[in-house]
């Protein structure tokens, strides 16, 4: 096909203006990971763009070993990959269950979720049930009031309806169970979709920092989310940072790009894993809920 | 046939089709009673986690005292929703939800439309992988990150201030000064979800008939008439569904970002109706007030899905779940 001159500078302009916003995009992580890792007096100078001034990795170094950084990193991790486990298990089974067309009663349920999904009581109730839970404190406030989304539930649902039926009915002519299906047949088809809310799910629980705020204050116990919070909100605070003295060695500023750099790394570093399936997820969630 | 013959085949016919439908479902819970099971876990966390908080609303219409607890506190029946009225705050924090939610919609809304239309027309693979993979990242911090993020660009001894100093200029308190705050919750708000958004218009382009293409390229039509023409009318519906997803969540949206982003000397813009029942219950410990405000918060908010989604079937035909 003949492409027109005017196509071919549009064509160049396009791009142009598009690695541009991706280089605007990108620009703030990379100036922070080079502040992170230059000296007090780089970043004096207010010349540090992408490349470190006074190389060294003293701020790494010292929310590693001399704050709560790896505490709540672990934090972090559990209430992830826990959180993760059984809420993946909850959701296929409840997803199984409701994209079953036949199943009575199958409208009550999903109105529910929807309900739910838009309706909210509010921080004050939440806070008094966990509470009353006696979850005050506790890690698993953080874990279980996420583990049914109705979003992802959604996106999960669809998708299984999708799949033909037929693959289930040779199966059920052998008398084989619901149970035996999900697990021998469903699960392993539906992979790429069960993958696809694997990456929503942790990716929330990773980010999480409300609940902690609201529910958990014995500082041993933090999300790294609340964490970086507390670092970055309350820099006068000094509680939490350990030794102030050595603090004294390295300035607030390497500080906080330091523990936003260590805070990304986890999430930058399974990010091409998740590529692969997210954007799936997003467009069955929006055909349709 | 008389009226008692007619009562008497009324009940002995409908006797017995309740009958019937009660062994029909008895037969079907006989046969699927795995896919109950199924659904019982999930059920459960909704129960814990959502019903019954439900039930924790009444401190909205008592007067809690944390000495007492919340069933020995005395009930004030609707004292606090008066007080809410007449609460100046309220009005404060209503305008900024409705003006931060409109600068939002109005800014980020429409760029990922846009910004999908023009990566759709690179005709690299290559360079269109790139660009997208880029333009998603941010999706994945949290707030607390963004927040981190812009504090240290825009902060004192930023990368902007050193530019703007290096201008001769002063340097400016951005997260102190209320025109220049709105502009860092848009444009946080345009770094953390416009590459994301992106991802639903280009499903939504993948799907437009190549053969309206054809045919303006046929009549003579250039890149722009046929993105004016073609693309922009085609990605409408999506458009609207996504403005009305938005404006369901008018109520609510914007929390996890404000809470971290505001500072007491941008209350007067920043703060809107969910930071400031945070601030009131777990702040300020009036949880009573606090609760009624943000009950009320969440029944505006479920009008204000029902109404969106009202707009969205009329205007799309599509329902918003």
């Amino acid at each position: 096909m003949k492409i027109s001159k005017g196509e071919k500078i549009f064509r160049v302009i396009n791009t142009v203006f598009l690695l541009t916003i991706a280089a605007v995009s990108v620009f703030p992580i990379l100036n922070i990971l080079a502040r992170s890792l230059s000296s007090t007096g780089g970043i004096a100078s207010g010349k540090v763009y992408i490349t470190p001034i006074g190389f060294h990795w003293g701020g790494w170094l010292f929310i590693l070993k001399r704050t709560n950084f790896l505490n709540s990193f672990y934090n972090s991790v559990f209430i992830t990959i826990i959180g993760t486990v059984i809420a993946i298990i909850i959701t296929t089974l409840t997803a199984y269950a409701l994209s079953k067309p036949y199943l009575k009663g199958r409208k009550f349920f999903i109105f529910l979720y929807i309900f739910f999904m838009v309706f909210d009581i509010g921080i004050v109730p939440n806070f008094f049930q966990i509470k009353a839970f006696g979850l005050f404190n506790s890690i698993w406030s953080l874990i279980l009031p996420g583990l049914i989304n109705p979003y992802y539930l959604f996106v999960l649902k669809t998708s299984l309806e999708q799949m033909p039926e037929s693959l289930e009915e040779a199966a059920k002519i052998d008398g084989a169970s619901y149970t035996r299906i999900l697990v021998d047949i469903v699960v392993p088809v539906s992979k790429a979709s069960i993958a696809t809310i694997v990456v929503f799910f942790s990716v929330n629980y990773w980010n999480k920092y409300f609940d902690a705020l609201m529910y958990i204050t014995d500082s041993s116990k933090k999300p790294i989310t609340l964490f970086l919070f507390e670092l970055i909100k309350l820099s006068n605070d000094t509680e939490g940072l350990g030794d102030i003295s050595l603090a004294a060695t390295i300035s607030p500023e390497i500080m906080d790009a330091s523990a936003v750099v260590l805070t990304v790394i986890p999430i930058l570093l399974v990010y091409p894993l998740m590529q692969r399936y997210f954007t799936k997820g997003v467009m069955v969630g929006s055909i349709k809920g | 046939m008389s009226i008692f013959q007619g009562i008497k085949n009324y009940m002995q016919k409908n006797l017995l089709q309740r009958d019937k439908s009660w062994k029909s479902f008895k037969n079907f819970i006989t046969g699927h009673w795995e896919l109950y099971l199924f659904l019982i876990p999930g059920l459960i966390i909704m129960i814990l986690f959502k019903v019954l908080p439900i039930s924790k609303i009444t401190i909205a219409f008592k007067q809690f005292k944390p000495l007492l607890g919340l069933s020995a506190s005395k009930w004030v029946g609707l004292a606090h929703f008066r007080r809410l009225f007449s609460d100046p705050h309220v009005y404060r924090v209503l305008r900024n939800t409705l003006v931060i939610n409109f600068l939002q919609i109005l800014f980020v809304t429409p760029s990922a439309m846009f910004l999908a239309i023009l990566i759709n027309e690179i005709t690299s693979t290559w360079v269109k992988r790139s660009i997208q993979t880029i333009v998603y990242i941010p999706h994945f911090f949290t707030w607390v990150v963004v927040y981190s993020v812009f504090y240290i660009l825009f902060g004192s001894t930023g990368i902007v201030n050193s530019i703007t100093q290096s201008a001769g200029l002063k340097p400016i308190t951005f997260f102190m000064r209320p025109g220049w705050f709105r502009f860092l919750i848009v444009s946080s708000e345009m770094w953390h979800t416009v590459g994301w958004g992106t991802i639903v218009y280009l499903a939504a382009i993948t799907g437009i008939d190549s053969q309206l293409y054809e045919a303006a390229v046929i009549d003579g039509a250039n890149k722009f008439t046929q993105i004016m023409r073609i693309t922009i009318p085609n990605l409408m519906p999506t458009f609207v569904l996504m403005v009305s997803i938005r404006l369901g969540y008018i109520m609510t949206s914007g929390f996890g970002q404000m809470l971290v982003f505001y500072n007491p000397t941008v209350y007067k813009v920043g703060d809107i109706i969910s930071t400031y029942v945070y601030r009131m219950g777990l702040g300020q410990a009036d949880f009573s007030y606090a609760a009624a405000v943000g009950l009320m918060n969440s029944l505006v908010g479920l009008l204000a899905v029902l109404g969106a989604n009202r707009l969205s079937i009329k205007f799309t035909g599509k329902s918003v779940w």
